[in-house]
């Protein structure tokens, strides 16, 4: 495959000639940035195809062809890049962890303009002072140029000596020493107390929290779900007309509130590693747990119970959030704060959605327009559930992932016409007391 | 005797006053001409160009690539009538000096040598500086419609005019023109990434972007070498090096592009190549030089002050090249080289397709890019 294509770019050079581009062309430029700390080395790396690249690197990571880079595609991609890469730290091999992943859109990158930026980590063994770090990068070697660089150490224990490497830049080798200080802990943080991290690690780990939630879409999803009902009363096997404001406010708190406590729960035990949990079925439950609530808001399955149910599916997502923060490798007495800052990213991201939200869900369940919207939100999530599960179950790909991204991209939109068509109902001539009174006429028939 | 000693120290005091005095009107000319510029747009094309100074995205949305792929914020030339256009350019002519105006003049006509290269007929004797083609591009019909800067650029026919064009600039304003407090000016479009802070009596040019393609062109029966300075005083440098020098200079490596290109903002690499306290003071004059040709862009009083600041970190700054060492000034070179000191980054990177006739530039102070250690 790879000669393959290697010869079909020298083709295509040779075709295109010198013609007047703006932006790479033949290549697979791949940049990595080493951050050196004294007990690990974390690496960020932007790979930019050109456009004669794009098309097989597409192909590559598109392995079922299908067109779309799915959230599974993207992770293999990733987790192959860190496959072709060899590291060793004083002689003895180390593993890269995956940390982070984004890609562009393969669009962009047939235009030779898209950037996929890969974050990764290894653990260094302890060692003597006089230390060798070798990076080895042998991914699509054959169409590729490297750059290889490493950040100035912001550790001051950290001296470094000497950097070597290939003419292509694919294989690097970084002397350095190291002083016995940094066995105390990382950085200067031994005054600050051990139990604590660096005030921008902290930050950087809650920023981690909220990218977590905004990102994993499924978790907002199963709440916004969740919520869609929790406004209405129920009437029989059916939801009825609009609680009062307060009962309502009260009942949202409730499930929100019991959602955080069940993950924060699960994420503390799972942080810790007293319990391993393979990340595939806890995905799976996570659609499912979408299911279910989408079940729920249309027709009432636990009503009055939805805290609880809150509470138990947050136990499952707290494992999935669990395997975000294992993936950074913390050393154990950091993950007390850890989970703090991390956990606390979630929250303030949590919250922001729900209280952006809310103004449009409290207005528009008290207008006839509601039932739409909550048989709508329902069967949405139920399908994207639906794929979701078919995803995480089975190999099959579905574009789930991107339809719910591009209608997520555009949730601040949704809110702000929510509330707008919420007040706008209000000031109709039927007024929102009439519409009520109206629907319970209807139910009470 | 002592006449002329109380002469001298009186002049030796009074000299950073002046420069003072000098640099608070070279600030208020540039707030009165940027007031100009934006007094002559509409009240749509006002709010388009204005940004809040602590508006991140915006002031990080700059790329060496052509505005087709990677949208820019703030009104185009082309967008502009022609007093716009004029004000426009009177601003940016205040700004920077001379030579950094006339850079950014030919770095905008490479794109329409560029553009005609590539375009059926070619369009090689258009005059750059005259009306976009298609003449009419009067503000108000252009900024409403769905043709503004932020609109999608997705599956559109291969119109070389929206692709290269010495009119395809966008101006845009973080914050607003004030002799006090902090505001930006950003300038840019293909090969072209101006980003200018200025704080008070300061201005900060970095990050700023060069490039150029074609690096060589003939406009007028002249040859235009937009960055041709660039490459012949490196390469004098590099030159005046001895073998000791060289070796340590000369990086056994090859370099594909910009280390700390778009995007890289904050990022601190550890310097490599030869150290200019291991230079002759002949050849610490030459890299002095050469560094003015990024400094110098802005205009006196700021470029002054800049000089003096990577003067005084002249000891600690490196000096580094990657790819041939021949080659003769007038012809640009094909290798890769960086100057890196402890408030400076310069990279200037030929790209792989065609080496002497397209090249990249970076400049940047990791300490101070976007004016961060002034309005911190």
């Amino acid at each position: 495959m790879r000669r393959r294509s290697a010869t079909a770019i020298v083709a295509l050079a040779l075709l295109f000639g010198k013609s007047a581009s703006a932006h790479r062309i033949d290549e697979y430029l791949q940049a990595t940035v080493l951050d050196l700390r004294a007990d690990r080395v974390q690496a960020s790396m932007r790979l930019i195809p050109g456009v004669l690249v794009a098309p097989f690197l597409i192909a590559e990571i598109d392995s079922n062809r299908d067109g779309i880079l799915s959230a599974a595609e993207k992770q293999a991609y990733a987790e192959r890049v860190l496959g072709d890469l060899s590291m060793t730290v004083d002689g003895r091999s180390i593993q890269p962890k995956l940390i982070s992943w984004s890609f562009p859109l393969p669009a962009q990158m047939r235009d030779g303009v898209g950037e996929i930026q890969i974050e990764y980590a290894a653990d260094l063994p302890h060692g003597a002072p006089n230390r060798t770090l070798i990076l080895a990068n042998h991914h699509l070697n054959r169409t590729s140029v490297y750059l290889m660089n490493v950040a100035v150490p912001q550790d001051r224990h950290i001296r470094l000596l000497a950097q070597k490497r290939n003419e292509q830049q694919s294989f690097y080798e970084l002397h350095y020493q190291q002083t016995a200080a940094t066995d105390a802990g990382p950085r200067a943080a031994e005054s600050d107390g051990r139990g604590f991290l660096q005030g921008d690690q902290f930050l950087s780990l809650f920023d981690l929290g909220m990218r977590h939630i905004a990102q994993g879409i499924d978790h907002i999803l199963f709440l916004l779900t969740l919520l869609l009902p929790a406004p209405l009363l129920v009437l029989g096997s059916r939801w009825g007309p609009p609680a009062r404001m307060r009962h309502c406010l009260l009942r949202i708190l409730g499930i929100v509130t019991a959602f955080t406590i069940g993950h924060s729960i699960t994420l503390s035990i799972a942080a810790w590693g007293v319990v391993r949990v393979p990340e595939r079925p806890v995905e799976a439950l996570i659609a499912a747990s979408i299911f279910v609530s989408a079940a729920h808001a249309l027709r009432p399955i636990f009503p009055g119970r939805e805290a609880w149910i809150a509470g138990c599916f947050g136990l499952i997502h707290g494992l999935a959030f669990a395997a975000t923060l294992a993936r950074l490798g913390l050393e154990r007495w950091e993950r007390v704060a850890g989970i703090l800052a991390f956990n606390l990213g979630i929250e303030t991201m949590q919250i922001l959605v729900v209280v952006l939200t809310l103004p449009s869900l409290l207005l528009v369940s008290r207008t006839r327009a509601y039932p739409i919207v909550r048989i709508g939100g329902a069967v949405f999530a139920g399908a994207a559930a639906v794929g979701w599960m078919i995803e995480r179950l089975s190999d099959v790909e579905t574009p789930v992932e991107m339809i719910v991204h591009a209608v997520a991209r555009h949730g601040l939109f949704i809110a702000i016409t929510g509330v707008l068509v919420g007040l706008a109902c209000r000031f109709l001539p039927v007024s929102a007391e009439q519409a009520t009174k109206h629907g319970l006429a209807q139910f009470a028939k | 005797m002592r006449k002329y000693l109380v002469f001298v120290t009186a002049i030796l005091v009074s000299l950073p006053a002046f420069a003072g005095v000098q640099q608070k009107t070279a600030t208020e000319d540039i707030v009165r001409a940027a007031n100009t510029f934006l007094a002559s747009l509409t009240t749509e094309q006002r709010q388009k160009v204005l940004f809040a100074f602590n508006d991140a995205t915006q002031r990080a949305r700059w790329s060496n690539l052509p505005t087709r792929f990677v949208s820019r914020s703030g009104i185009s030339l082309k967008q502009m009538s022609p007093t716009q256009r004029d004000a426009a350019m009177k601003l940016l002519a205040t700004v920077l000096s001379p030579m950094g105006f006339e850079k950014v003049k030919q770095i905008r006509e490479a794109d329409d040598a560029n553009g005609s290269k590539s375009g059926p007929g070619g369009r090689g004797g258009r005059p750059p500086a005259g009306p976009p083609p298609g003449g009419q591009n009067g503000p108000p019909s252009q900024l409403g419609g769905p043709d503004g800067p932020g609109r999608p650029r997705g599956p559109q026919p291969f119109a070389d005019d929206d692709m290269f064009g010495s009119d395809l600039y966008y101006i845009s304003f973080l914050g607003t023109p004030s002799t006090m407090d902090p505001w930006m000016l950003q300038f840019g479009g293909h090969h072209l990434a101006l980003n200018i802070t200025i704080v008070g009596s300061q201005g900060v040019l970095t990050p700023t972007l060069t490039g150029a393609q074609p690096a060589t062109y003939n406009l007028n029966g002249k040859i235009i070498r937009p960055l041709g300075r660039e490459s012949d005083k490196a390469l004098g440098l590099l030159q005046s090096l001895d073998i000791r020098q060289r070796q340590q200079a000369v990086l056994s490596y090859s370099v594909a592009d910009l280390v700390l290109g778009p995007g890289q903002d904050g990022m601190k690499i550890v310097p490599e190549g030869l150290k200019a306290s291991a230079m002759t003071v002949r050849q610490q004059a030459m890299l002095l030089d050469l560094i003015a040709e990024w400094a110098g862009i802005m205009n006196e009083a700021s470029a002054t002050a800049r000089m003096a600041e990577i003067k005084a970190d002249l000891n600690e700054t490196w000096f580094a090249w990657s790819g041939l060492t021949t080659g003769e000034a007038g012809s640009n070179i094909t290798a890769y080289y960086r100057i890196q000191g402890p408030h400076l980054v310069i990279e200037y990177a030929p790209q792989h397709d065609e080496p002497a006739n397209h090249v990249h530039t970076m400049y940047r102070d990791p300490a101070n890019d976007y004016g961060r250690a002034l309005t911190k």
